[in-house]
């Protein structure tokens, strides 16, 4: 991988970056760090399949990400679809239904 | 035979050695006391790199190793690439201590980063953290003085 197909991940996701001995860059999604990862700096070849595979994605939808076919609501989606982004329900939403064996501790 | 001086070494010595050194911008020749009748040549290959290791330290003074942590080494092209798959951690670098070099440094990062952000992980990252954890201890003050 490029140098420059990284940033594109990096502004497309909006990924946080700070630079250290490797410019390394996280994906937050409400609130929580989600995935994270990095490159060197420099202009050297970056390993692709290492980034891939930190970024939770396959190397068609990599590819996707690199040429705009995978947006940010996309990548979102593949997140949740492999259970690395878990929407917890607010606390509020949840039906507050009567405990069934409630009655058991009564009794 | 009148020999160049310069040429002359360890004449003083009793072994019996080649009497003659030719410079070095000749051919390198020396003339021998007996007649060689048989050269036994070992060729030795060279070594492949391991494919996978056992890292015992990393290259930071806050951190201690207490548990050896697996890597995978692997090239492409020119690039030598360690990685500790079960955190989908990586370092690169032109050698196989270089790549390890990088890879410790990184996880010296992750370690900071995560802790900070303990609070706030995703479940992967929480599992890094976890995995992380039982590998690398930060050092008490007292050990890295």
């Amino acid at each position: 991988m490029k140098v420059h197909e990284f940033e594109i991940i990096v502004n497309k996701l909006g990924l946080k970056v700070r630079n250290s001995g490797d410019r390394l860059a996280w994906f937050e999604y409400n609130g929580k760090t989600v995935v994270r990862t990095k490159r060197s700096h420099g202009n050297k070849e970056q390993p692709v399949h290492m980034i891939r595979q930190q970024l939770k994605l396959s190397e068609q939808q990599l590819a996707g990400l690199i040429r705009c076919n995978v947006s940010l609501t996309d990548y979102v989606q593949i997140l949740k679809n492999k259970k690395i982004i878990v929407d917890v329900p607010p606390p509020d939403s949840s039906p507050s239904e009567p405990n069934p064996r409630a009655k058991d501790f009564q009794t | 035979m009148a020999a160049n001086p310069q040429y002359l070494v360890n004449q003083n010595i009793e072994q019996p050695k080649a009497r003659i050194v030719p410079p070095l911008d000749r051919p390198q020749a020396v003339a021998l006391q007996e007649k060689i009748h048989r050269i036994k040549v070992h060729v030795r290959t060279r070594a492949s790199r391991p494919s996978k290791l056992l890292l015992g330290t990393i290259n930071h003074a806050k951190f201690r190793v207490i548990k050896a942590i697996p890597i995978n080494v692997e090239s492409r092209g020119k690039t030598v690439i360690a990685s500790w798959r079960e955190v989908d951690e990586f370092g690169t670098g032109r050698s196989t201590s270089l790549a390890c070099d990088d890879l410790g440094r990184t996880i010296a990062e992750l370690y900071v980063s995560l802790k900070a952000d303990e609070p706030r992980l995703g479940p992967d990252l929480a599992n890094v953290w976890n995995v992380l954890r039982k590998y690398v201890v930060m050092r008490a003050p007292h050990e890295s003085a």
